[in-house]
């Protein structure tokens, strides 16, 4: 037995290489694309932001941190990077709570037609950016759009609203196209999360005489309530990439007044309407400010997400 | 506590009959056991009874009064889950009373309440617990103490062990039979596919198959007198022999050949549509000389007090015979039987023939 088993050996190291070979072989395509598309423009655009350079100019100037002091004082900058924040802070809990009535109403299992809501909810959801902005432009357009003129008809208001055309309105108009766009993804979240509330412990509470009512508020809502972590986590990222919606709709105006950090990056980054010149590098370094402040964010969340499943673990 | 009575019952899922129409009366206090293989309906049945399916036709009555149209909280049953349905983020205190405060108990008469039920549950220790702390039989007493708690008039239990180790089913098992007595008796039911429980728990078997009653009885009731191939089969173990014969007449009696061409007399009316022959395995013992039944041995079980011998007969047929321990024959051993105690015989359709017996030795 045991003289058999020597030969074998390096027969069997030669078979585990050859594996693990495969193995490799098989993670290359998605370490290529990887590498391509996220790990070489993450890095790149670290050593941009070391650059004076439009993106063109065949000779960067490498200038260490002068984009970042530059950017300490740009207020066009601290502008957009509150900007980003207050429309993460406008949406995400208004998007959770809303996603979170509608899948408690459709996880009942009373409510007749739930899978055509369900669709219906989820539809925005796979329209393409540029549909919706071109949809809600017209819709919302204070020229004869059918949203001003519903509201003149009902005597809501007596002049028509210029929803993405005043400063004081545009950053609100967006984030409620934003919600309505996205809630149904945070309801599939929160559908997820209601499934795994047993069905027995529904028709315990029944034979108890728990009210419906009752039962969301004392068994559903503590139940799930370790999934909104994750849910406004993922919530407040997607907030922060709002790029499309709003180059689709305003390209960051009135007056900047719609300017989040991605549409700043892209304006300073890339030559702009306004004629400005390109600056690639003091975009970079822009953008890596505002993903360091992100990722910070996300720490937090992370360490509260902790938290929530420790204190979820005495269940 | 309350009587029940179920008139007609039925059950469809859309085309699907699956309660075929059922009628059973449980007397107040009574320990009802409704068994049968799974799918048989018994679940659907006690659902039904607890309000979570509708009945599609029939009458419930709980206590007297129909509960067709009653709401399941106002029919005095509570349940006990096969999962146990425990509510994972309440202590066990606040899982058992939850309900009752719910509906506006106040906080006092609550803790009162479930201080009793943990008592009589012996999980008074347990009650600042969640459910996640407790062992599989501890959820399980929580989870009749929720019911206990409700003080109901009947007691609905699903399959409530079969979540356990076998050591702790038995030992669960016991528990419930001493809470029947406990509670003064309260009203019952209770459904198994594991006709060991329904036997030593029930003061009435319901035998079900494909949505249909096969029999309703006391445990030895069933036991000694099955109705049916079916609950003959159902209710024992190891299972009935069954033997198959063909009977012809001789003369003023009935002769019933085995399938080795050996005969029995039999006697009594209907004694030649005999078309089975069913033997519990302690019905069977070893005979010197001339047998009706002889074999080899091919697989003993020890049990250490007895012991199950399978007995390949001659046309190869294996047969269960329960020996005394110790007095067991090794494999490959070839052994006669003679029949002792009662036989069971049955007709082409499977129905009890009970008049049949073999008949006496003549001189």
């Amino acid at each position: 037995m045991t003289d058999a088993a020597l030969p074998a050996r390096p027969h069997r190291k030669a078979r585990r290489m050859r594996q693990t070979a495969l193995v490799y072989l098989f993670l290359v395509p998605g370490m290529m694309v990887f590498g391509a598309f996220i790990l070489w423009p993450l890095v790149a655009s670290e050593w941009y932001s070391l650059l004076d350079w439009s993106g063109f100019d065949a000779n960067p100037v490498f200038v260490g941190l002068a984009n970042y002091r530059e950017l300490l004082g740009d207020s066009y900058f601290w502008d957009a990077f509150r900007r980003s924040f207050i429309f993460m802070l406008a949406t995400v809990p208004a998007q959770m709570a809303i996603s979170l009535v509608l899948a408690v109403m459709l996880n009942d299992k009373l409510l007749k037609l739930s899978s055509l809501y369900r669709t219906l909810i989820f539809l925005p959801v796979v329209t393409p950016v540029a549909v919706i902005g071109i949809v809600m432009t017209l819709m919302l357009s204070p020229f004869n759009g059918p949203v001003n003129m519903a509201l003149l008809d009902w005597g809501l208001t007596q002049r028509t609203i210029d929803f993405l055309g005043s400063p004081r309105l545009v950053l609100w108009t967006l984030a409620v196209i934003y919600i309505w766009k996205w809630v149904g993804v945070t309801m599939v979240y929160w559908l997820a999360a209601l499934q795994t509330v047993p069905a027995e412990l529904f028709e315990a509470a029944r034979l108890d005489g728990v009210t419906g009512r009752q039962v969301t508020m004392y068994i559903v809502l503590p139940m799930i309530a370790p999934f909104a972590v994750v849910i406004a986590l993922i919530s407040a990222i997607s907030a922060m990439n709002v790029f499309p919606l709003v180059q689709a709709m305003t390209q960051g105006g009135p007056f900047y007044s719609s300017e989040v950090m991605e549409v700043y990056i892209f304006r300073t980054a890339f030559a702009s309407a306004a004629g400005t010149v390109p600056r690639l590098g003091y975009a970079s370094a822009a953008g890596v400010f505002f993903g360091l402040s992100i990722m910070v964010l996300t720490v937090f969340q992370i360490l509260a997400l902790r938290q929530a499943r420790r204190q979820g673990g005495d269940q | 506590m309350a009587g029940l009575s179920l008139k007609g019952i039925r059950k469809n899922f859309g085309s699907a009959e699956v309660i075929k129409g059922v009628d059973i009366d449980i007397a107040p206090g009574e320990f009802c056991v409704f068994v049968g293989p799974s799918g048989c309906g018994k679940s659907t049945l006690l659902r039904m009874i607890a309000g979570l399916e509708e009945i599609s036709a029939g009458e419930l009555s709980i206590g007297g009064r129909v509960v067709n149209d009653v709401d399941p909280s106002e029919r005095g049953a509570a349940m006990v889950f096969q999962t146990y349905a425990l509510y994972p983020h309440m202590t066990v205190a606040r899982n058992m009373g939850f309900g009752l405060r719910m509906n506006g108990v106040p906080r006092d008469v609550v803790d009162k309440r479930v201080r009793e039920a943990a008592r009589i549950l012996q999980i008074e220790d347990l009650l600042k617990r969640k459910p996640k702390a407790l062992s599989g039989g501890q959820r399980q007493r929580v989870a009749i103490g929720r019911a206990i708690v409700r003080d109901p008039e009947v007691f609905l239990f699903d399959e409530p062990l079969s979540n356990l180790d076998a050591e702790l089913r038995v030992a669960t098992r016991l528990e419930i039979a001493k809470l029947h007595r406990q509670l003064d008796g309260a009203t019952m039911i209770y459904v198994t596919h594991d006709q060991v429980e329904a036997m030593t728990l029930a003061d009435k078997i319901v035998v079900l198959r494909a949505g249909r009653i096969e029999q309703v009885g006391t445990p030895m009731d069933l036991y000694h007198r099955p109705a049916n191939l079916f609950v003959a089969g159902f209710i024992g173990s190891p299972k009935m022999n069954f033997i198959t014969v063909e009977t012809r007449s001789q003369g003023d009696e009935t002769v019933a050949t085995l399938p080795d061409g050996r005969t029995l007399r039999l006697s009594g009316a209907q004694a030649n549509q005999v078309k089975t022959l069913g033997l519990r395995a302690d019905q069977l013992e070893r005979a010197q000389g001339d047998a009706p039944l002889t074999g080899v041995v091919a697989v003993v079980e020890r049990l250490g007090d007895a012991d199950f011998a399978w007995v390949r007969t001659e046309w190869g047929q294996e047969i269960a015979v329960r020996f005394p321990g110790g007095t067991t024959p090794d494999p490959d051993e070839p052994l006669a039987l003679r029949l002792s105690g009662r036989t069971h015989f049955f007709d082409a359709d499977g129905i009890a023939l009970p008049e049949v017996s073999i008949a006496p030795a003549k001189d």
